[in-house]
C-alpha cells in the first residue's frame, strides 16, 4: 500500500485540506510544520481513516472538527494495482466508503486485505511510533527495555505483556507462594487457610473426643446416683433412730400420767356400768314423758271447745229437701234468661229486616211485590243467563251505533272527495283552455326542430361566409383579368353567367315550390331554368384575352366555387324556408324568433306537465272516492246486520223475562242491577221470616221455664207470683235459702267429725304418756337406783370415771401419735417398772451428729451428679461439633477455591510464558538480524550486531571491537538508535512475513539526535525507502530539510494547509 | 387390603456438615448447622400433619460416628413425637452409621415403643405394621454391620410371598452401580424385582430417582437436606399412598430448609458490569421465588462471549465481584457463595488465529496443547507442582483429567485474551 493523497473534510484543525498534486511520493515524505501545526492531528487522521475511528470508550482523541466541515475525510492510496478512494467518518451511518478508480465499490474486507489485516494497535505500535516512546526508554530497566523491544516486535504497547505477567504473578502470590509461612506478616491466603484448617481440625478432634465421652459420663452418673442412694439410706436410718429417741423422750411424761390416771380409775368401779350417755338418756326420757303429758292436756282443751261450738249451731234445716230441685231449676232459670234474651234479639233484627224490605220495595217499585220477589230465581244459572242476555243486547246496541257512525263518516268522506274531483276537473278544463296540449313526442319534436333551426342558421352563416369569400376571390380574379385583358366581344361577359345563375335560381325555387306543394309552379320554374341555360349555351363565348385565357382556369374555379356557395345557401334557404313557414316563421329566422319559439315550447312543456299532474291527482281522488263508497256500502250492510242482531237479542231478553215471569219492563242495561236488588230483597224477606219465627220460639221456651219455676215454688210451699219478674225474685230467694242451709249443715257435720277425732286423739295421747312414764322407771331400775336423786350421785361418779378414762385415752392417743398405732414400746413399761429412765437425750444428740455427717457427704455427691447431668445435657444439645465441622468444611472449600484460582492464574502465566518464549524464538531472530544490519549501518560500523540469547533475558550489543555491551552501557542517543533499528528491523520482518507494505508514520523521533546521528538516521530511512518503504516523517526542525535526498519530498504545513516545497 | 399411607425417607445425615461452602458469616453458620435437624423436624411434622400410618427410614440416619450426640438426641425426640401421634417408625442403618461401628450415647431402650430399629445385619427381619389392631403392611429390612458392605443384601429378602399383604423392603444399597456414590450393598434392578416385595424403600443415593414405577415400585427418595452444590434442587421425602387394590401413588415432599442452586447467567448481551449485575439480580430473584421460604445458597456461573469479559476479570482479580454481587442481590433468604467467571472475550478466535501477533501465537499454542491429552495434563502437572511440595494440599487438589486440564487451559487463554485486549478503533 502506498498513500498518495488525502482530503480532510473536517478533522481537528484541518478543514478541506489536501496535498497538492501529485501528492505523496513512494519514499520519504517530510512534513515540516511548527509546533501546533497539526502533525499529530494528521497522524491520527491517517490512522483513523485507515483503520477506524476509536469507539466511545476509547481514550484516544476523536479530533472533532474545530474549523468546520463534516467530521472525516478521504484517503487516496494505491494497493493491488488499484487506486482506491477510502472515505471514512466516525459513527455508523455512511461511515465507510471505498471505491477504486473506476468507481466500483469495495468492502471493509478489501481494505483489511490492503492493510494486511493489521489491527489498529499493531499498526500504531509498529508503523506509527513517536517521540514519547523514545523518551520512555530512559526510565526503563533492562527488562523494561527488553519488554519494549519485545513489545515492538509484537505490536503491543510497551510493558503490556509484562504488566499482564506481573498482574498474574501478583494475584497468584496473594494466594500462594512456595516457601511462604503462615506466621509471616502477610502470608498468602492459602497458607493462612491451611494453618487455620489445621487449628480447626485440632479443635474439632477435641470437641469430638468430648462428645464421645458422653457415654462414660452417663455410666458415671449411674454410679454416683447409686452412691447417693446409699447415703440416703444411712441418713434415713439415723433419722429413724433419732425419731425413736425423740418419741421416747416426748412419750415418757404421757406414759407416767396415764399410769397414774389408770390407778385412780380403779377406785370408781361402780361407775363403770353407768353408760356414757346416761345423763342424756335420762334427760331424753324425762323430756318425752313431759311432752306426752302436755299433749294430753292440749287435746282435752280442744274437745271442750268443740262441744261448746256444737251446742251453738242449729240442728234443723227445712229447705234442704228441695235443694236438689232448686238446683235443677237454677239451670232452668238460666235457660229462661237465655230464651228471653234471644227472643228479644230476634225481634230487634226482625224489625231491622222489615225496614230493609220496606226500603228495597220502594226502590224496586210496583213491579216487584213480595210474591214476585219471593218467586225470583236466585240461582247462579239464572243470574248467568240474565247477565249473558243483557250483555248480548248491550253489545248489539253498541254495534248498531258503531256501524251507523262508520257509515256516516264514510259518506261524508266520499262527498268531500267528490268535491275535490270536481275541482280538479275544472282546473284541467282551465288548463286546456289556456293553450294546446302537446304530447311529449310533439314537445320533443319541437325541441328538435328548434335545434335544427339553430343549426341551420349556423350553417347558413357558414355558407354565407364561404359565399362571400368565394365572391371576393372571384372579384379579385376578375379584377386581375380586367386589368390585363382587352375589351371583350359583343356579348357582354356577364350575360352568360347571369343566365346560368338565373337558371340555377329557378331550379332552387322550383325545388322549394315542390316541397311546399306548388308542383305547377315548380314545373314552370324548371322550364324557365332550362330556358336560361339553353340561351346561355347558345350565346357565343367571348374570347378572352390571352391573359384572360391564362387566368381562366382560376376564374372558372372561382366562379364555380362562388356558385357552389351560392347554391348551397339558396338550397338551404329553400329547405328551411318551408320548414320555418310551418312554424309561422320567416326564413332566415332571427334570434328573437328562436327565443320566441323556445318560449312557446317551454310554455307548452309546462302545460303538459301541469296537465299530467292534474290528471294524476284526479285519478287518486277518484280512486279514494270509489274506495269510500265501497266502504260505505259495506258499512250500511253491517248496520243492517247489527240492527237485526239487536232485534234478536232484545227478543231473547224479552223471552227471558217472560219465561222467568219477570216484569217485562226490565231493561237489559239495568237488569243486573235490578236483579241484584231483588236478590237482596229476597234475602231480607227470608231473614225477616226466620227472625220472626225465632222470636216466637224463644217466647214459648221462656214461658215453659216460668211454668216449671212456679211449680217448684209451690212444691216448696213458697209464695208464688203471677208476674214473671216477681216469680223469679221469689225463686231466687228460695235458692239463697237453700244455699245457706246447706252451708250450715255442712259446717255442723264437720264439727262433729272434729269432735270424734279429738276424742280419739285424747285416748291415744293418754296411752303414750303412760308408756313414757314406764320407760323412765325402767331406766332407773337398770341403773340400780330407785330414785332420781340416786341417779344424780351415780352420774357424778360416772363423770369422774369418764374423765379419767378420757384422760387415759388421750394419753393413749398421744402415745399412739408419738409411737404409732403399735403403741408405746416396751421400753417405757420397763422403765416404769424399773423405776429408772434411760438418758435418751444423750443418745439422740449422738445420732444427730452422725446424721449431719452423712448429709454433707450426700450433698457433695448430689453436686457431682448435677455437674455430670449438666455436662451430659450440654453435650447432647451442643452444636460445637457441628459448628466446628462446618467451619472446617468452609476452610477446606476456601482452600479448594483458592487452589483452583491459583491454578488458573498459574496456568495463564505458564501459557503466557510459553507463548512469549515461542514468539520471541520465532520472530526475534530474523528481525534482530535485520536490526543488527541497520544498527551497524547507523553506527557507521561501530557496533557489529545485536544479540538476545534465548536462555537469557538480557539484550547485548556486540561492538566491532571490545567486549559485549549491555544496554546500561549505551548512551541515550545510541539506545534510541538501537530502538529505532530494532523497530525498523521488526517492521521489515513483519512486512516480509505478512507480505504487506504499509506506510511508516514517524512523529519527530529524531529530535534528540545530533546532526551526525540525524544524518545517519536519514541515511537509514533512505535505505528503507529504497527497499520500498514509504515513510511519512513529521517534524518541526527545519534543519532536517538539508538531509533530504532528491527523490524525497517535502511538504510544509502552513495555516493548516499543505504546500509542496522544493528541496 | 386396607388402604394406608406412609412416608419413605432416607439419608438424613443428621448434623451433617455442609461441604463446598466458602467463608460464611455467623448467622448463616447457625442456620446451616441446624439445617439437617430442622429438615428432620419437618419430616416429623409432615408425618403428623398428613396422618401417615408409619414412617420408614432407609439408612444413614447419622452422618458418622464422630458427629456428636446432638443428632441422636434430636432423632429420639422426633421418634417420641411420632409415638405421641400414634405413628410408628421403622429404620435401618447404612454405611455412614453402621451398626458395628457407630456409637451411641443414647440407648435403643430410650426409643419409644413405636420406633423399631431393624438392627439385624445377616438376615432380613419382617416387622408387621398395624392400624386399629389390623396388619396393614409388612416391612422387611436389614442394616449394615460395617461401612464397607459389599454383599448383595437384596438376595436375603423373601422370594416368595407369604401373607397377602403389602410388603415393603427397606434397604440401603446401590442399584445398578450409580456413579458418584460408594458401591456398597450393590444390586441390580432385576435383583429387586425378583423378590416378593411390592415397594422397595431404598436409600444411599441422594438424588430422588424412581427406578421403577410399579411391579414393584423402586424409589430413592433422595436425602432430606442437600449438603453441597452437588446436591441442588428440592430435597425431602416421599409420601406413599397404597390403595385397597395395592395401587401405589407417590407424592414428593420438599422438606429441606436450605437449598442449593447453581445459577447459570448468560452475559453475552451484557456490555458492562452493571448489566451483568442486573442479569444476576434477575436470575437470583427468579431462583429465590422458586425456593421460598427456604434459604437459598447459590453460586453464580457467568458464561457467554461477553463484552464485559475483561471488566469481569479485573473485578474478580480485585476481589470486588463477589462483594458487588452480594451488595446488589437480596439479603434475606439468599446467600451467594461465589461467582465463577467462565466468560470468554468477544473475539473471533478463528480470526485471531489467522492474524499475526502475540494473540495469534497464544491461540495457536493453546490449540496445540489442548489437542493432546498428554500435553494438556503435562502442562497442568507442571503448573501444579509447587502445590504438591510438602503434601499440604494433597487432599484438596482438584482431580486432573484431560477434560479438566483442557478446560483450565482454555480458561487461561480466555483470561489472557481478555487482559491483553486493549482499546482499539471502531
Amino acid at each position: 500500500m502506498k498513500l498518495r493523497n488525502w482530503h480532510i473534510d473536517g478533522f481537528g484543525v484541518f478543514c478541506g485540506a489536501r496535498l497538492p498534486e501529485p501528492g505523496l511520493g513512494d519514499g520519504l515524505n517530510l512534513f515540516l510544520g511548527p509546533n501546533e501545526a497539526g502533525k499529530s492531528t494528521l497522524l491520527d487522521f491517517l490512522r483513523y481513516t485507515l483503520l477506524g475511528y476509536p469507539g466511545g470508550r476509547a481514550s484516544l482523541p476523536r479530533r472533532e472538527p474545530l474549523r468546520g466541515g463534516s467530521h472525516g475525510g478521504t484517503l487516496i492510496y494505491e494497493a493491488d494495482a488499484l487506486t482506491c478512494h477510502l472515505h471514512r467518518r466516525p459513527g455508523r451511518v455512511n461511515a465507510f466508503q471505498l471505491r477504486d478508480q473506476a468507481g466500483t465499490a469495495m468492502t471493509e474486507t478489501d481494505l483489511a486485505s490492503h492493510v494486511g489485516h493489521i489491527s489498529p494497535e499493531v499498526f500504531r505500535n509498529i508503523f506509527g511510533f513517536s517521540l514519547k516512546e523514545l523518551q520512555d526508554l530512559d526510565s526503563l530497566s533492562q527488562s523494561g527495555v527488553r519488554d519494549l523491544i519485545f513489545a515492538a516486535s509484537i505490536g503491543q504497547s510497551a510493558g503490556r505483556i509484562r504488566s499482564v505477567q506481573d498482574d498474574l504473578q501478583k494475584q497468584a502470590d496473594t494466594l500462594f507462594r512456595e516457601g511462604a509461612r503462615a506466621n509471616a506478616q502477610a502470608p498468602p491466603r492459602l497458607v493462612k487457610l491451611l494453618a487455620d484448617l489445621s487449628e480447626q481440625e485440632r479443635r474439632l478432634a477435641q470437641a469430638t473426643e468430648a462428645s464421645r465421652s458422653v457415654a462414660a459420663k452417663v455410666r458415671e452418673l449411674g454410679t454416683r446416683r447409686t452412691a447417693l442412694g446409699e447415703f440416703d439410706r444411712q441418713i434415713r436410718e439415723a433419722e429413724l433412730e433419732i425419731q425413736r429417741l425423740e418419741r421416747l423422750t416426748s412419750g415418757w411424761p404421757l406414759w407416767v400420767e396415764r399410769r397414774q390416771a389408770e390407778d385412780a380409775r380403779k377406785g370408781l368401779s361402780d361407775a363403770e356400768r353407768f353408760p356414757a350417755d346416761g345423763d342424756a338418756a335420762w334427760a331424753t326420757r324425762k323430756t318425752e314423758f313431759e311432752k306426752a303429758k302436755a299433749d294430753v292436756r292440749l287435746i282435752c282443751d280442744k274437745v271442750k271447745a268443740l262441744r261448746e261450738e256444737l251446742n251453738g249451731l242449729p240442728a234443723e234445716f227445712p229447705s234442704l229437701p228441695v235443694s236438689a230441685q232448686v238446683t235443677e231449676l237454677a239451670a232452668e232459670k238460666a235457660d229462661y234468661d237465655v230464651a228471653v234474651r234471644l227472643g228479644h234479639e230476634a225481634e230487634t233484627r226482625a224489625g231491622q229486616a222489615r225496614e230493609g224490605w220496606s226500603q228495597l220495595s220502594k226502590e224496586l217499585g210496583a213491579d216487584w211485590p213480595e210474591e214476585a220477589v219471593r218467586s225470583f230465581d236466585v240461582s247462579l244459572l239464572a243470574e248467568d243467563d240474565a247477565r249473558r242476555l243483557a250483555n248480548a243486547v248491550q253489545e248489539a246496541r253498541n254495534l248498531v251505533v258503531s256501524t251507523r257512525t262508520t257509515a256516516a263518516n264514510l259518506a261524508r268522506e266520499a262527498r268531500a272527495l267528490s268535491t275535490d274531483c270536481a275541482l280538479k276537473v275544472k282546473q284541467l278544463a282551465d288548463l286546456n283552455r289556456s293553450g294546446p296540449l302537446l304530447a311529449p313526442e310533439q314537445l320533443a319534436q319541437q325541441r328538435l326542430q328548434l335545434g335544427r333551426f339553430r343549426e341551420a342558421l349556423r350553417k347558413r352563416e357558414g355558407l354565407r361566409g364561404e359565399c362571400d369569400r368565394a365572391n371576393n376571390h372571384l372579384t379579385q380574379v376578375k379584377l386581375f383579368m380586367s386589368r390585363r385583358e382587352p375589351a371583350a366581344g359583343l356579348v357582354p361577359r356577364w350575360l352568360r353567367p347571369a343566365l346560368f345563375i338565373g337558371g340555377a335560381v329557378m331550379v332552387l325555387a322550383s325545388v322549394g315550390l315542390f316541397l311546399v306543394g306548388q308542383q305547377a309552379a315548380a314545373a314552370l320554374g324548371l322550364v324557365a331554368a332550362a330556358l336560361f341555360a339553353g340561351i346561355g349555351l347558345l350565346l357565343p363565348r367571348a374570347r378572352p384575352a390571352q391573359a384572360a385565357v391564362d387566368a381562366a382556369p382560376e376564374l372558372s374555379a372561382a366562379q364555380r366555387r362562388h356558385e357552389e356557395a351560392q347554391q348551397a345557401v339558396e338550397k338551404q334557404d329553400v329547405e328551411m324556408k318551408a320548414e320555418a313557414a310551418q312554424h309561422r316563421f320567416a326564413w332566415p329566422m332571427t334570434e328573437e324568433d328562436l327565443t320566441q319559439l323556445e318560449g312557446s315550447i317551454t310554455a307548452a312543456e309546462r302545460r303538459a306537465d301541469r296537465h299530467h299532474a292534474l290528471l294524476n291527482e284526479l285519478g287518486e281522488l277518484r280512486n279514494k272516492k270509489a274506495g269510500r263508497r265501497g266502504a260505505f256500502t259495506t258499512a250500511k250492510r253491517d248496520l243492517k246486520e247489527a240492527k237485526l242482531s239487536f232485534s234478536s237479542a232484545s227478543q231473547a231478553w224479552t223471552d227471558f223475562l217472560r219465561n222467568r215471569r219477570l216484569p217485562e219492563t226490565i231493561q237489559s242495561e239495568t237488569a243486573l242491577a235490578v236483579f241484584g236488588k231483588v236478590k237482596q230483597a229476597r234475602q231480607v224477606l227470608d231473614d225477616l221470616h226466620n227472625l220472626t219465627a225465632t222470636a216466637n220460639q224463644q217466647r214459648g221456651t221462656s214461658n215453659a221455664h216460668l211454668t216449671r219455676l212456679r211449680s217448684c215454688l209451690e212444691q216448696a210451699n213458697w209464695p208464688t207470683e203471677e208476674e214473671s219478674g216477681k216469680l223469679l225474685a221469689a225463686f231466687e230467694q228460695l235458692q239463697q235459702r237453700v244455699v245457706d242451709e246447706s252451708q250450715q249443715s255442712e259446717h255442723r257435720r264437720r264439727r262433729l267429725e272434729d269432735l270424734a277425732k279429738a276424742k280419739k286423739d285424747l285416748k291415744d295421747a293418754g296411752k303414750i304418756a303412760r308408756a313414757k312414764r314406764g320407760k323412765c322407771d325402767e331406766f332407773l331400775r337398770q341403773l340400780g337406783v330407785d330414785s332420781e336423786q340416786s341417779f344424780g350421785g351415780l352420774s357424778q361418779r360416772s363423770k369422774r370415771y369418764q374423765e379419767l378414762s378420757q384422760s387415759i385415752n388421750a394419753k393413749d392417743t398421744g402415745l399412739k401419735v408419738i409411737f404409732g398405732q403399735s403403741g408405746p414400746p416396751a421400753e417405757l413399761q420397763e422403765a416404769w417398772d424399773s423405776g429408772h429412765r434411760p438418758d435418751w437425750e444423750a443418745q439422740k444428740s449422738s445420732r444427730e451428729t452422725e446424721r449431719t455427717g452423712l448429709h454433707g457427704e450426700r450433698d457433695q455427691g448430689l453436686q457431682d451428679i448435677r455437674q455430670l447431668e449438666i455436662e451430659i445435657d450440654g453435650q447432647l444439645k451442643s452444636d460445637e461439633v457441628a459448628s466446628l465441622q462446618l467451619e472446617a468444611e468452609s476452610l477446606r472449600e476456601q482452600i479448594r477455591e483458592g487452589v483452583l484460582d491459583w491454578l488458573k492464574l498459574a496456568t495463564a502465566q505458564e501459557l503466557l510464558g510459553q507463548t512469549r518464549e515461542k514468539f520471541e524464538r520465532e520472530n526475534q531472530s530474523p528481525a534482530i538480524e535485520e536490526a543488527s544490519r541497520l544498527f551497524r549501518l547507523i553506527s557507521g560500523g561501530r557496533y557489529e550486531r545485536i544479540t538476545i540469547p534465548l536462555d537469557s533475558t538480557d539484550l547485548t550489543i556486540v561492538p566491532q571491537t571490545g567486549p559485549m555491551l549491555s544496554l546500561e552501557r549505551l548512551s541515550r542517543g545510541t539506545l534510541e538508535q538501537l530502538y529505532l533499528c530494532i523497530r525498523l528491523g521488526y517492521i521489515r520482518h513483519y512486512q516480509q512475513q505478512q507480505r504487506v507494505a504499509l506506510p511508516l508514520l514517524m512523529d519527530d523521533v529524531a529530535v534528540n539526535f545530533d546532526t551526525e546521528r540525524m544524518a545517519k538516521t536519514f541515511e537509514l530511512l533512505g535505505e528503507c525507502c529504497r527497499n520500498g518503504q514509504q515513510i511519512l516523517f513529521f517534524t518541526c526542525h527545519e534543519e532536517l530539510v538539508r538531509m533530504l535526498q532528491p527523490e524525497h519530498k517535502l511538504f510544509r504545513i502552513r495555516n493548516f494547509e499543505f504546500e509542496a516545497a522544493a528541496l | 387390603m386396607i388402604p394406608f399411607c406412609f412416608i419413605h425417607a432416607a439419608d438424613l445425615h443428621l448434623d451433617t456438615p455442609f461441604v463446598g461452602l466458602g467463608k460464611i458469616d455467623g448467622m448463616l453458620q447457625q442456620r446451616l448447622r441446624d439445617a439437617s435437624l430442622e429438615a428432620f423436624d419437618n419430616l416429623i411434622r409432615t408425618a403428623v400433619e398428613r396422618h401417615a400410618d408409619f414412617v420408614v427410614l432407609a439408612g444413614d440416619i447419622y452422618d458418622g460416628a464422630e458427629r456428636g450426640a446432638r443428632a441422636q438426641a434430636r432423632f429420639i425426640a422426633g421418634l417420641r413425637e411420632l409415638d405421641r401421634n400414634g405413628i410408628a417408625c421403622l429404620f435401618i442403618h447404612g454405611n455412614h452409621d453402621p451398626i458395628g461401628e457407630g456409637w451411641s450415647a443414647l440407648r435403643p431402650e430410650d426409643f419409644p415403643a413405636s420406633a423399631v430399629l431393624i438392627e439385624q445385619c445377616d438376615e432380613v427381619r419382617a416387622v408387621p405394621v398395624r392400624r386399629d389392631g389390623q396388619v396393614v403392611a409388612m416391612v422387611h429390612g436389614i442394616s449394615f454391620r460395617t461401612r464397607k458392605e459389599t454383599r448383595n443384601l437384596s438376595r436375603l429378602f423373601p422370594a416368595e410371598r407369604g401373607e397377602e399383604q403389602f410388603h415393603i423392603g427397606l434397604l440401603h444399597c446401590n442399584v445398578g452401580g450409580q456413579a458418584g456414590h460408594d458401591n456398597y450393598a450393590p444390586c441390580t434392578l432385576e435383583d429387586l424385582c425378583n423378590r416378593a416385595i411390592d415397594y422397595w424403600a431404598i436409600g444411599h443415593i441422594h438424588k430422588r430417582m424412581e427406578l421403577k414405577h410399579g411391579g414393584p415400585v423402586v424409589l430413592y427418595p433422595g436425602n432430606v437436606q442437600g449438603r453441597s452444590f452437588d446436591e441442588c434442587g428440592p430435597k425431602g421425602a416421599t409420601l406413599v399412598r397404597v390403595g385397597a387394590e395395592g395401587h401405589v401413588e407417590l407424592e414428593p415432599l420438599a422438606l429441606d430448609v436450605v437449598r442449593f442452586a447453581v445459577l447459570r447467567v448468560d452475559v453475552s448481551k451484557c456490555r458492562s458490569l452493571d448489566e451483568v449485575l442486573a442479569a444476576c439480580e434477575a436470575e437470583s430473584g427468579r431462583a429465590m421465588a422458586e425456593a421460598q421460604p427456604r434459604l437459598l445458597l447459590a453460586r453464580i456461573l457467568l458464561h457467554g462471549q461477553s463484552p464485559a469479559h475483561r471488566d469481569l476479570l479485573l473485578a474478580e482479580a480485585q476481589e470486588q465481584l463477589l462483594p458487588a454481587l452480594r451488595d446488589r442481590l437480596p439479603a434475606g433468604g439468599f446467600w451467594l457463595d461465589r461467582v465463577i467467571v467462565d466468560t470468554v472475550p468477544v473475539v473471533d478466535r478463528a480470526e485471531v488465529a489467522r492474524s499475526t501477533g502475540f494473540e495469534a501465537a497464544l491461540v495457536k499454542l493453546t490449540d496445540k496443547v489442548t489437542a493432546s491429552d498428554q500435553e494438556a495434563i503435562q502442562l497442568l502437572e507442571k503448573v501444579q507442582a509447587p502445590l504438591l511440595t510438602g503434601r499440604r494440599f494433597e487432599k484438596l487438589l482438584p482431580e486432573l483429567g484431560p477434560e479438566s486440564a483442557r478446560a483450565m487451559i482454555q480458561g487461561a487463554e480466555a483470561r489472557l485474551l481478555g487482559l491483553l485486549e486493549t482499546e482499539s478503533g471502531s
